[in-house]
């Protein structure tokens, strides 16, 4: 399972690559078994970056060994794990602000200083 | 609130972040079995879709599927996508009562003709013209009639509703019958459980919130994502079960091991139900392990397969 799970990242980061556009493989609906995990683990290696996510719950978004895989742990407002995933983007998608969130925040910023 | 208010709107009023909005997406697209890629599409259609009207009819049953929904641990994204749907009509949820309360049913269903999503908990009575259940001095089965004429689509919550439940126990003395055997040209979605886990049900709900089309479905009509597996398929006890270990009894050695209860009676095996994958309580637990079979709960006739605590074989 490891092996086909690292073959698809390989055909991610190629399109990363070529189209700018990676994409996710999501390690819950797999049957993942632990030696697969381990091996999974030991493949990928650890990369420069950890990024924490606190929003409806902890997130844990770590770069692998491999620049562009993320290995993405979500967990719900519990602290159960709540998805997991091989992101393969430059940034995960969920860490950039959204154009809709930044132009609300600079109508607020604006509102302020008028005040 | 107008129309224009869509549910990223309402999360954020309740201080949902967009970022937590994804993450409940992420989730939702990983226990459905949609493709990654899904959880991004999902958001998008979830923040831009208006409030769906929702008329939810209570026909036979125990209130035990509101109960589950309403006072279960279902918390932030999921409790707030529940309340972003217009529960246009609710027995046990609406303010509104007798005449008031069938107006707005009748001023909903008019309204929204063609679009609403009509959810039905409880079996309904056909013997002696169904007189045996009745509100407003309208059968239950005249009402699924009415109501199902201008749905968009039905959601049958509970065994009950699904396959006749425990009313339609033998000797069915009301005649009571699934939603399935009245309505038969609507999309049809059946949810079974006494109760249904409530992330199952807001699942289905979301789902249809976002592509207006029925989940895929097995030859029941259930969810694939959520009732494809057997609860045995996903049992923590499953070793147990290959080293042949059972329990012979609810206190003997082996039930305080944690061993396998299918000697007890477990129905897990045979039933298709994520409690096993995903728990209840906010994944705190499931029958199995407190301690007790599965009762099948979510196949047709669990109430007369012969006995909750006598072995399959």
């Amino acid at each position: 399972m490891a092996a086909a799970v690292l073959k698809e990242l390989e055909r991610l980061l190629e399109r990363l690559l070529r189209l700018g556009q990676g994409g996710s493989v999501d390690l819950g609906s797999l049957p993942l078994g632990s030696a697969d995990r381990d091996a999974l683990q030991t493949r990928l290696g650890r990369g420069e970056v950890e990024i924490l996510l606190e929003a409806g719950g902890h997130s844990r978004l770590l770069e692998t060994g491999l620049p562009g895989v993320w290995w993405v742990q979500h967990h719900d407002e519990t602290g159960a794990p709540a998805a997991e995933s091989l992101d393969v983007s430059w940034v995960p998608p969920i860490v950039p602000a959204h154009p809709d969130d930044v132009r609300a925040g600079l109508e607020g910023l604006k509102r302020k200083k008028d005040c | 609130m107008d129309r224009q208010d869509t549910l990223i709107d309402r999360l954020a009023r309740h201080g949902v972040t967009r970022r937590a909005f994804l993450k409940y997406c992420a989730t939702l697209a990983s226990l459905m079995a949609l493709p990654p890629a899904a959880a991004r599409a999902m958001a998008e259609a979830l923040a831009k879709a208006e409030r769906p009207s929702v008329i939810w009819l209570s026909f036979q049953e125990c209130t035990g599927c509101t109960e589950s929904l309403t006072r279960s641990h279902t918390h932030g994204v999921e409790a707030l996508i529940l309340e972003s749907l217009s529960l246009d009509y609710h027995h046990t949820l609406q303010a509104a009562s007798g005449e008031a309360a069938e107006r707005a049913r009748e001023a909903a269903m008019k309204r929204h003709a063609g679009r609403y999503l009509l959810v039905v908990d409880g079996s309904i009575p056909v013997k002696d013209g169904g007189v045996y259940s009745t509100f407003a001095g309208i059968s239950n089965l005249d009402l699924l009639l009415e109501a199902a004429r201008d749905a968009a689509a039905v959601v049958a919550v509970g065994t009950c509703a699904a396959f006749g439940g425990l009313p339609a126990a033998k000797p069915n003395p009301t005649g009571a019958v699934p939603v399935a055997e009245i309505v038969r040209d609507k999309p049809l979605i059946n949810v079974p459980g006494c109760p249904p886990i409530p992330e199952v049900i807001t699942g289905v709900l979301a789902h249809w919130l976002v592509f207006r089309t029925p989940p895929a479905l097995d030859r029941l009509g259930r969810p694939r994502a959520f009732y494809g597996d057997t609860v045995h398929d996903h049992c923590y006890r499953l070793p147990f079960y290959f080293q042949g270990k059972y329990a012979k009894s609810f206190d003997d050695e082996g039930a305080r091991k944690g061993w396998c209860l299918y000697e007890l009676g477990c129905k897990g095996p045979v039933t298709r139900n994520a409690c096993a994958r995903m728990k209840w309580n906010g994944a705190t637990s499931f029958p199995v392990e407190s301690g007790h079979g599965c009762l099948g709960c979510s196949e047709p006739g669990f109430w007369d397969a012969g006995g909750f605590y006598r072995p399959m074989s």
